[in-house]
């Protein structure tokens, strides 16, 4: 029939075409020709008629028209004509042809668009396949309409559930807490630890918006057939520089349901001026409200009243025992590797505990899983290097970083014998790999070390190292149902060696280890649910002092404290119920179980006297294993929250927590010999009980936050110590100890601005710890059983971080810190018994060392912000106590020729200016 | 010295700064009354004596009070007032006391009362024997204090010691100058006596035995260096029961002022004892009434007990003597230097000169006079 068949020529250059002519009435074809160019042919249709052709002249110059046609329509002439090619045609009603490879133009608009009326059409196919290198063009992906589920001709009513991943677009890290919602109806959810997020939506059409606070603002268009899964890709805020990740919402504290919870992002820890000029995450949790430390060189914290030991400090799930190097003047952690810091002061989630007062999660970043980088700084006293980068690409990462300290080639140039035998070093390194199995799985392994040496002329060294590992596995089970499973070792140890005379060199040891293994699961049937269940078990072994003699001739006699060891575990379950977009409540219960184990032998004390060593009756012997004691209670948190407005809320919380392990120090400051003791038979498991109650507000429309919160507290079992009792190389700790009742309360109020060329934070905190002995009548009872305030108890405290960014390139810091005095026992005079001189205190905690007031400066040099060179770097020079206050550190007391002398020691006299450089490549 | 910037800052972490700290507060003593003594119901004269308390740098003597009604008061009606004796001593003759009441000390001064809790009355066991333990490779010597109570009801106690002891100058000085002549000395000072009371806490308590038995307890331990036992040495343990909250007092008060005071030492607090301020309660009342009789016993060595050791070393002088003509020395005087010998006999033209450390054993502590009961 079709005697006239257009021929097509791909790619033949040796055949000429041949002038033919084709007729064209306006509605068929007909003519004949061979090889005749499709641009030629164009000519000639338009020439004869008002059709117009677009068309790309690359796309058809392979395109050439052979053969006769009678009378064959337009289209069917350009559907023989394209078949076997990509390239496809459209014409419209106002006779314009377009030529396009592989798709055709619709050239329609969708029935119903300009009628609201009528049910939109949505079976238009025109929908973009998932291209994955569209989708790595934001601009592109926001254009786009994804189609999520299977799709079908017609949307069936009711709803489904989009799910998936929110990543950054450049290192493939998941983006935590990210808000992924829509405007109309208000429905929203936040990303969680893995970036991962479910909502439940209409079926239907939606633009679902995606925000985090230094991410860029992004949005989806979607078409919501059945559940089914939408991953989204962020590009971060140009001006953040890559490393730095804000991850909070802008209104996040007026929204969420925690209180008492602060997180600091690496870029507000970076501002923050320190003593060396080496970022430190610790230094800048002190400045938060409701968290006080004793002293200068102190990474001791003091959470709401409580004492330093009651604070669970996390490493990627690994337990901190000691977080300082070089007794408290750095933080152990390489600030290049943190990801952020989040510290659970109040509402403790149910998935956390063993510790009375807080929680401290410091998170370290992923590596970059795409391409090969790296990053670093030199200071005066330590240098840092961080490498990272992917071994398989966009799959698994590595990151290694080390930081060391070189301060000991410095103290051996000084020609003053009296310092240059002293030696003062530190390292630390970490190991991180992440790997991802598959989207369902993924792996973070995660090794960490630090080693510090301390000696001073020449005599006395002090070591002490931490090693921490952990094993993470994450896996999504399906949408709804997630889990982590997390195993764990932490080690801690010290010891002291002392080699002043080879007679009495001694070596003095201490260690504990922890062994966690812990399940999370977490459960979201519905948006307004989400259930949170697990089980975690821990064993800790601890070595609770050798002394040893040193070198042969040494003639120390060894002791060995016996070691001990237990086993802490919990389960627990809470569930957050968002009963309607103003209330949400969340409540949970954890039960901690704790078995003291053998072998060990118990000192049991004669009856109806105090717990002293001269009444020991006899020692109970218990095997390997065998359980000495076992505790066992639950911790219930509680709390609620409701929008009062869309900018105010008020939140208020109930939790109770035990702590089966201590850290015994009669120091003012966490000293490197302080020692960690578990609970047993004499030693009661801590308990704390805390009611909070917080009012949020935000201003100017997000961008100024302030808060008040309040709590009361109630604390049992907290271990005070008898006067004159040594804890070291101690054999029955029982009876060194006092247990204490405690009540803390306070109010902190916190001002924050996180935006703008001018942010920072205020806050002031006033709070009051006071302690009370259990036993009123023992006569080790401080202050006669009355209450008297703990050694960290400063009620007024001030903060002021302020940074103001001059230009993108100069960025000016001020730290203002004001704070009551510590408290400490002074002497009040003297009197003769016996014929001895006697000193005679007052109550314990009567009187305060002079306020504590420092301000320090700090300057950010950004280098250029060409994208492309070798390496970014910047510089900070930072001055330390920039009114060179002398504040008192401690103050004491010493008997010169007869009368009593005091003394008070500062830690920092002067200004103390540093310089560090930064680079990143 | 191009390190010198980098270092100071180093050191300024390490060695920090130390002023001197006034606290607004500080000598903030209230003056507040001590009571030393406790009553001897075993048949002696009960010493009781008060004073008062000073501020830490006060280096003066303290302050006696005197012109007390000190009164000790039973709880079955007995009251007996004791004797002022002066200098803020205050006596009670010996008498004999019920063991089935309790009692209690008051003391009236300037018309404030003080009184101390009800103690009962505590028999003291006999010591059953003082005895010394020699420890040659450390090169010191224990005494120590065996007692018990056969019917338990003791427990706890306390000694105190009194040791008493003769020693010798390294020198003797027999000659002296004296109006530019040379004359012989009236006393012989190269053996003295001395007493010391140490004041340490010394208690024990049988508390965790089952027999009320105190085995071997070392009340005094001598340094060979002391030189104590060189010549005779003699030890009198006096041994009281105590109660036991007495007993968690002194226990107390030795952990509280033998061991406090530097930056890492753990903290002090506040003890009194057992009075009271009848008037005021927050005035600080110091010291500890005991109602107890007192057992003694005394032991007295001389190297010879020792049989094969030989406790310490003859007193050696530091410097070696002087060798001076007569005309050197004409004005002599023994706060300068001692003769201890003469060169070139007869007639002497030179002498040898000590420091008077070295000749004359009182500038060691002690006294000329021989203790009657030595």
């Amino acid at each position: 029939m079709k005697a006239l068949i257009p021929i097509l020529f791909l790619l033949c250059f040796c055949c000429r075409p041949a002038s033919a002519q084709y007729r064209f009435d306006g509605r068929s074809v007909s003519g004949s020709a061979v090889n005749l160019k499709f641009s030629e042919w164009v000519k000639q249709i338009e020439a004869q008629s008002d059709y117009y052709f677009y068309y790309r002249k690359a796309d058809t110059d392979s395109v050439f028209i052979s053969g006769e046609v009678k009378d064959q329509p337009l289209a069917a002439f350009l559907r023989d004509l394209f078949r076997g090619t990509d390239l496809r045609y459209a014409i419209d009603a106002r006779h314009r042809v377009f030529v396009t490879r592989e798709r055709a133009i619709v050239t329609r608009l969708p029935t119903g668009i300009f009628d609201p009326a009528a049910e939109a059409d949505t079976s238009v196919g025109y929908v973009f396949q998932d291209q994955e290198m569209a989708a790595r063009l934001l601009s592109n992906a926001e254009n786009k309409v994804y189609d999520v589920g299977i799709k079908t001709f017609r949307i069936r009513e009711g709803t489904a559930t989009v799910n998936g991943y929110v990543r950054n677009i450049v290192t493939g890290e998941p983006v935590i807490g990210a808000s992924v919602f829509l405007e109309k109806p208000s429905i929203g959810v936040s990303t969680d630890a893995l970036g991962y997020y479910t909502l439940t939506l209409p079926r239907g059409k939606h633009m679902l918006k995606v925000r985090s606070v230094g991410m860029r603002e992004s949005h989806r268009q979607i078409v919501l057939y059945s559940s089914g899964k939408l991953n989204i890709d962020l590009i971060e805020n140009v001006v953040a520089l890559k490393e730095i990740l804000v991850k909070s919402d802008l209104d996040a504290s007026v929204k969420s349901n925690q209180m008492g919870v602060s997180r600091v992002t690496l870029k507000t820890m970076k501002q923050v001026p320190t003593a060396f000029g080496e970022t430190d995450a610790l230094r800048v949790v002190m400045t938060l409200p409701g968290v006080k430390t004793t002293g200068e060189s102190s990474t001791g914290l003091n959470v709401r009243g409580g004492s330093t030991d009651q604070n669970l400090i996390l490493f990627n799930d690994a337990t901190v025992f000691n977080p300082s190097h070089l007794f408290g003047f750095f933080s152990a952690f390489n600030p290049d590797i943190l990801k952020d810091i989040e510290l659970y002061k109040s509402d403790m989630p149910a998935r956390l505990g063993g510790r009375l007062s807080s929680v401290l999660e410091i998170n370290t970043r992923e590596g970059n899983k795409r391409k090969f980088s790296g990053s670093g700084g030199i200071g005066l006293l330590t240098g840092r290097l961080t490498l990272e980068g992917p071994i398989i690409k966009e799959r698994t990462s590595v990151m290694v970083s080390g930081r060391s300290s070189y301060s000991n080639w410095l103290l051996k140039q000084v020609t003053d014998v009296r310092y240059n035998k002293s030696r003062a070093s530190f390292y630390d390194v970490n190991v991180q790999i992440n790997h991802e199995i598959n989207q369902r799985n993924s792996l973070t392994l995660s090794a960490y070390k630090s080693s510090d040496q301390f000696k001073f002329n020449s005599d006395t060294v002090y070591r002490y190292q931490s090693e921490l590992g952990s094993l993470k596995w994450k896996r999504i089970f399906n949408p709804r149902l997630f889990g982590t499973f997390t195993g764990s070792y932490s080690s801690y140890r010290y010891d002291i060696q002392g080699e002043q005379m080879p007679e009495n060199a001694f070596d003095l040891a201490f260690r504990i280890r922890q062994y966690q293994a812990k399940a999370d699961l977490s459960y979201i049937p519905t948006n307004r649910h989400t259930f949170d269940m697990g089980l975690s078990s821990s064993l800790y072994k601890i070595q609770s002092g050798t002394f040893r003699p040193r070198g042969s001739a040494s003639l120390v006699k060894p002791e060995i404290v016996e070691p001990e060891q237990g086993v802490e575990s919990a389960v627990y379950f809470s569930e957050r119920y968002d009963v309607n977009p103003q209330l949400a409540l969340t409540g949970g219960v954890r039960v901690s179980f704790f078995q003291y184990l053998g072998p060990r032998s118990v000192a049991r004390y004669a009856e109806g006297l105090p717990i002293e060593k001269k009444y020991i009756r006899q020692f109970d012997t218990y095997g390997s294993g065998a359980i000495i004691q076992n505790y066992l209670g639950p911790e219930y948190r509680v709390s609620l929250r409701y929008m009062a407005s869309a900018s105010f809320s008020v939140k208020a919380g109930f939790n109770t927590t035990r702590q089966y392990l201590q850290m015994l120090s009669n120091t003012a400051a966490i000293s490197p010999t302080d020692i960690w003791k578990l609970s047993d038979s004499y030693l009661k498991p801590q308990q704390g009980q805390q009611f909070s109650l917080g009012l949020y507000k935000t201003l100017r429309s997000g961008s100024v936050e302030l808060s008040v919160e309040g709590y009361y507290k109630k604390l049992r079992h907290v271990l005070d110590y008898k006067s004159g009792d040594s804890l070291i190389l101690n054999k029955q700790i029982e009876t060194a100890v006092i247990s204490t009742t405690g009540k803390a309360y306070g109010v902190e109020i916190l001002l924050k601005k996180l935006t703008g060329k001018l942010n920072g934070w205020a806050s002031y905190t006033y709070a009051r710890t006071l302690l009370k002995a259990d036993d009123p009548s023992s006569p080790d009872a401080p202050n006669n059983g009355n209450y008297y305030p703990a050694n960290y108890d400063k009620p007024h405290d001030f903060s002021l971080i302020g940074n103001y960014r001059v230009n993108r390139r100069f960025s000016l810091s001020l730290n203002f810190n004001y704070s009551t005095g510590r408290p400490y026992t002074p002497p009040v005079g003297k009197y003769y018994m016996d014929g001895v001189v006697r000193t005679y205190y007052a109550e314990r905690n009567q009187a305060r060392i002079p306020d504590y007031i420092r301000m320090d400066f700090g300057l950010n040099i950004e280098g250029n912000h060409r994208v492309r060179k070798l390496a970014h770097s910047s510089w900070t020079i930072s001055v330390y106590n920039l009114l060179g206050r002398k504040n008192p550190y401690s103050v004491f007391f010493v008997t010169e020729n007869g009368s009593i002398k005091g003394y008070k020691l500062s830690i920092f006299g002067q200004p103390i200016p540093s310089l560090t450089y930064n680079f990143k490549f | 010295m191009k390190y010198g910037v980098l270092f100071l800052i180093l050191t300024l972490v390490v060695a920090g700064c130390i002023d001197p700290f006034n606290p607004s507060d500080a000598n903030k003593d209230g003056k507040y009354l001590v009571i030393n003594g406790f009553l001897n119901t075993g048949g002696d004269t009960s010493y009781i004596s008060l004073s008062r308390t000073q501020g830490l740098s006060d280096k003066t003597v303290p302050t006696v009070v005197t012109g007390a009604v000190v009164r000790v008061v039973g709880d079955k009606g007995t009251t007996y007032t004791f004797t002022d004796k002066g200098s803020g001593n205050y006596f009670l003759a010996p008498r004999s006391f019920p063991v089935t009441e309790n009692f209690m000390l008051t003391v009236n001064v300037g018309g404030k009362g003080y009184a101390s809790e009800y103690v009962p009355v505590k028999q003291t066991p006999d010591i059953d024997s003082v005895s010394w333990r020699m420890y040659q490779s450390e090169g010191k010597m224990n005494f120590v204090v065996n007692t018990h109570d056969a019917t338990g009801n003791t427990r706890f106690y306390r000694w105190k010691v009194e040791e008493t002891y003769e020693f010798r100058s390294a020198y003797g000085s027999y000659i002296l100058v004296k109006n530019g002549k040379i004359e012989p000395r009236a006393e012989n000072l190269t053996t003295c006596w001395r007493t010391d009371l140490p004041g340490n806490i010394m208690i024990a308590t049988s508390a965790k035995l089952t027999d009320d038995v105190i085995r071997n307890y070392p009340v005094v331990t001598i340094l060979n260096a002391s030189n104590k036992l060189l010549v005779k040495y003699s030890l009198l343990v006096r041994q009281y029961a105590l109660t036991q909250d007495a007993y968690e007092y002194w226990d107390q008060l030795a952990k509280t002022t033998e061991t406090t005071g530097g930056i890492f030492d753990p903290q002090p607090s506040v003890l009194t004892g057992n009075f009271h301020s009848v008037n005021n309660k927050d005035e600080l009342v110091f010291g500890y009434f005991s109602a107890v009789s007192e057992k003694k016993k005394r032991i007295t060595v001389t190297p010879a007990d020792f049989k094969s050791w030989y406790p310490g070393s003859f007193p050696s002088c530091p410097s070696p003597p002087d060798t001076l003509e007569f005309m050197d020395i004409r004005s002599l005087i023994d706060d300068a230097g001692m003769i201890i010998g003469t060169i070139d006999e007869p007639p002497p033209s030179r002498y040898l000169i000590v420091p008077p450390v070295c000749a004359d054993c009182r500038r060691m502590g002690g006294t000329l006079t021989k203790p009657s009961w030595f």
